[in-house]
């Protein structure tokens, strides 16, 4: 019995240290900013100390597309003609599952925004050969947001039982997350403070100055019919061989599975904001550089659609950046280039001022 | 993990570091404290067939007739005339050298007759899959017979018993060997562990997991990427830190699993033998081998040096019998022309420190500069490793040329390795003056509890779960 107890109050001891040093926030102050949960963190708290530019903002989230895409500062430049302000808070690689539970702690009174926008493929659910439901790099970019009361509920949202349990070990024992973290924080310890602070200072703007990469893949000619693409010179073999993939690679066998997911995770976002005044948008991305004639693709769901009938939520149309689908405004085979920034919030911000109407004030 | 040519190894499942083990280990505390006295046995015995079949199901029948070969010759022993005795001995150890031999050796053998012919290294290969613990199960039962054979033992009567302690799962894939006077002393006077046994118990599993995880692990990263391919790091600073990088792994490998064997023993009413006493703190040699993988030694001394005259025979024969029984303990480990040189180093170590101290004796020479003697003996067994770790000898040759004479290189250790070595080199010493780990589970509640709380912390930080390292002495 006495061997119980020790063990017993071993592991409370044991449980309550843990808790204090990676369930408190406490770790978090001295994460990599570059890391995927540091990058998470730090942009999770740009916009919680953000002064508020307005009445009306308008939160835009999504990944890397949104990130290299989506300039606020450009879009907030075209405000003299609507109400509104922007802020964006995408993620690169972040998917909803992420967006969830930065959603929940950046706005836990539900009525910072006007409206939040989310940014997705299209409005069919097309499976992609990676299943965002197991995908464990989640786990990093939530570590610090994720409660003891998750855990179970973020574990049985991965697929396979070895992702399940390894997000259950990670979002309990977060330390078993920041381990990477950790020992490169011993090794260069002075480094990692400095990197923390200067993030803190200038991380904000350097994310409303950037303007965007200048390349483009203006002069890239697709041959639908016979698979083929002429590059111009200047495009080197690594862009080549993505966009190749992009265009021609295999097809995912089309199991439902984006589907599911997203009407989880959609659906987690639009239960928090069920009860408020915020109006939860829906955004289809320009589908990239090069648009098949035909898609080769027919996705029987179409969540999204579905969500647009039955939840109190706007669907901005799915072709409405279709001009931007050219080569011309693209660094790659996947990212807007600082001209199409430009556009792209440009379009947007208008876009907005009539789905959403004239202000709440 | 050493792979090549020479033998397959079946696939591992069960470690001692994963949840499947943890959970296969509760269910048996579970079963034999909540069944009968007269359950127990069983209960221990289908366990621990269990987890050898875990490994690879058809070796049982290698374990089974292996014990029922050893448990008939010990009866024959005990009941033969004098002179038949000798006959069962010699039977049962040709059948335990013929196994061990046929499992472990035969592709050795085959690949250097090959090579002496001028063949292909593979042209008597047979594709044979190694039985995990083979090489200790079968030291562990020829003792017996030895034993018995010198009226050390009296012959077990009981299959059950005799199969037990051949298959007993704590000890059964790595040791430590254990005798069978201590097993059978613990099995047929069996008593429920004292509260103190079971703290410590506990607490060793827990130390031997953290020696396994948060330090072997950590250090085999380091070790295993430098040497699958030495020729690609060239540098002396390279090839050391790898090497003191694989000194760690191997220390904290192999006494953790001996930590994790003696605490999950302890824990069911048995004790193992200490295997381990901080061999890196020893100033010779001679020392080392007190204190490196203490059961092996012992039953290479017992067994083996002395049978072949130990030093009675003067100093020439003593020497010899030294050697003999370093090089047959190197080829023990496994079986490459790189282990026998690696016994045959040690076994010339040994050789010279027996000449040196008999020198130092003779002018009263005394010294009293113990770091400096722990620090050379150190650097002598590293060397050593080199050899133990290498793919094959041109490596090894090729590691300790780039370690006296290559470029200066880059370290591969990183500046918490060091803190990991510094903490336990601390611990080490705190142990060996004041007993400080053994006497924990006496020591005030609080300072129990902060250590455990200490070493589950460390194992969060620092325990390597994303890769499956088996442990080193599974293979052999």
């Amino acid at each position: 019995m006495a061997f119980l107890k020790i063990f017993l109050i071993s592991t409370v001891s044991f449980v309550i240290l843990e808790g204090l040093v990676f369930h408190t926030g406490f770790y978090a102050g001295f994460l990599e900013p570059n890391s995927s949960t540091g990058i998470f963190e730090n942009t999770l708290r740009d916009e919680q100390i953000r002064h508020p530019l307005g009445p009306d903002e308008i939160l835009v989230t999504g990944d890397s597309r949104i990130a290299e895409g989506f300039s606020a500062k450009v879009a907030n430049a075209v405000r003299i003609d609507h109400p509104y302000y922007f802020a964006n808070v995408a993620i690169p690689a972040a998917t909803p599952r992420c967006q969830y539970y930065l959603l929940r702690d950046l706005d836990p009174s539900r009525k910072r925004y006007r409206a939040i926008i989310l940014s997705v493929d299209g409005y069919e659910d097309i499976d992609e050969a990676e299943d965002l439901a197991d995908r464990l790099l989640d786990l990093h970019y939530c570590a610090v947001r994720l409660r003891y009361s998750d855990t179970i509920e973020f574990a049985s949202s991965f697929t396979t039982p070895h992702r399940r349990m390894e997000a259950f070990r990670g979002s309990l024992f977060k330390g078993l997350v920041f381990q990477t973290d950790m020992l490169a924080l011993f090794e260069h310890r002075r480094k990692r403070l400095s990197d923390v602070a200067i993030r803190r200072e200038q991380g904000w703007n350097w994310g409303n100055d950037y303007t965007g990469h200048e390349e483009d893949l203006a002069g890239i000619q697709v041959n639908w019919d016979e698979k083929t693409i002429r590059f111009p010179d200047a495009i080197p073999a690594s862009k080549r061989d993505s966009i190749r993939d992009r265009l021609f690679g295999p097809i995912a066998p089309q199991s439902g599975r984006l589907g599911q997911y997203r009407r989880l995770w959609f659906g987690r976002i639009l239960d928090l904001y069920s009860n408020s005044g915020t109006q939860i948008v829906f955004l289809a991305l320009p589908r990239g550089p090069f648009v098949p004639p035909v898609s080769r693709i027919q996705s029987p769901s179409h969540t999204i659609r579905d969500l647009g009938q039955t939840r109190r939520v706007i669907l901005l149309p799915e072709n409405l950046f279709a001009s931007l689908e050219d080569g011309g405004f693209y660094f790659d085979s996947l990212h807007l280039n600082a001209r199409g920034r430009v556009e792209f919030s440009t379009m947007l911000a208008h876009a907005l001022r009539s789905a959403l109407g004239p202000s709440r004030n | 993990m050493r792979s090549g040519p020479l033998w397959v190894r079946a696939e591992i499942d069960m470690l001692f570091n994963t949840v499947e083990f943890f959970g296969f280990f509760v269910v048996v505390l579970t079963a034999f404290y909540s069944a009968p006295k007269s359950w127990r046995k069983p209960i221990l015995l289908v366990s621990s067939y269990y987890f050898y079949m875990s490994w690879n199901p058809v070796f049982i029948l290698l374990l089974i007739t292996l014990s029922i070969i050893d448990f008939v010759a010990a009866l024959l022993i005990e009941a033969a005339h004098p002179q038949r005795k000798k006959l069962a001995l010699l039977m049962s150890l040709a059948a335990n050298l013929s196994f061990l031999g046929f499992f472990k050796y035969y592709n050795f053998l085959a690949s250097t007759i090959a090579a002496l012919m001028g063949k292909p290294q593979n042209s008597f290969f047979l594709a044979i899959v190694l039985p995990v613990g083979i090489s200790f199960h079968t030291f562990q039962s020829m003792s017996y017979v030895v034993d018995v054979y010198h009226g050390r033992q009296k012959a077990i009567r009981h299959p059950l018993d005799y199969a037990l302690f051949i298959a007993f799962w704590p000890q059964l894939v790595a040791g430590p060997i254990v005798r069978a006077r201590d097993f059978f002393r613990d099995l047929f006077n069996w008593k429920a562990p004292t509260a103190d046994e079971i703290q410590s118990g506990a607490f060793l599993v827990l130390l031997g997991l953290t020696k396994k995880m948060a330090f072997a692990d950590q250090f085999a990263k380091v070790a295993d990427s430098y040497f699958k391919n030495v020729t690609a790091n060239p540098g002396a600073l390279t090839a050391w830190s790898a090497t003191i990088a694989f000194a760690m792994q191997i220390y904290f490998d192999f006494s953790g699993y001996t930590d994790i064997a003696i605490g999950c023993a302890r824990l069911l009413g048995f004790h193992f033998p200490v295997n381990f006493a901080r061999p890196y703190l020893a100033s010779s040699i001679q020392e080392f081998w007190h204190r490196w993988h203490i059961s092996l030694s012992l039953w290479l001394r017992d067994y083996l040096y002395i049978p072949l005259g130990g030093n009675r025979g003067g100093e020439l024969k003593t020497y010899r019998n030294l050697m003999l029984t370093m090089l047959l303990g190197g080829l023990w480990h496994g079986a490459s022309w790189n282990f026998v040189i690696w016994g045959g180093y040690h076994g010339l170590l040994l050789a010279i420190g027996k000449l040196f101290d008999k020198f130092r004796g003779k002018i009263h020479w005394k010294l009293r500069l113990d770091p400096l003697t722990v620090a050379v003996t150190f650097v002598l067994v590293c060397l050593g490793w080199v050899f133990f770790r290498a793919a094959n000898l041109h490596d090894s040759l090729f590691v300790l040329g780039q370690m006296f004479a290559g470029s200066k290189g880059v370290l591969l250790l990183k500046r918490w390795h060091f803190w990991l070595m510094a903490a336990s080199l601390i611990l080490a010493t705190l142990e060996e003056r004041w007993e400080v780990l053994e006497r924990l589970p006496k020591a005030p509640r609080w300072v129990f509890v902060c250590t455990i709380v200490a070493f589950l912390f460390c194992l969060e930080i620092f325990a390597v779960i994303d890769e499956k390292i088996p442990f080193i002495y599974f293979q052999f």
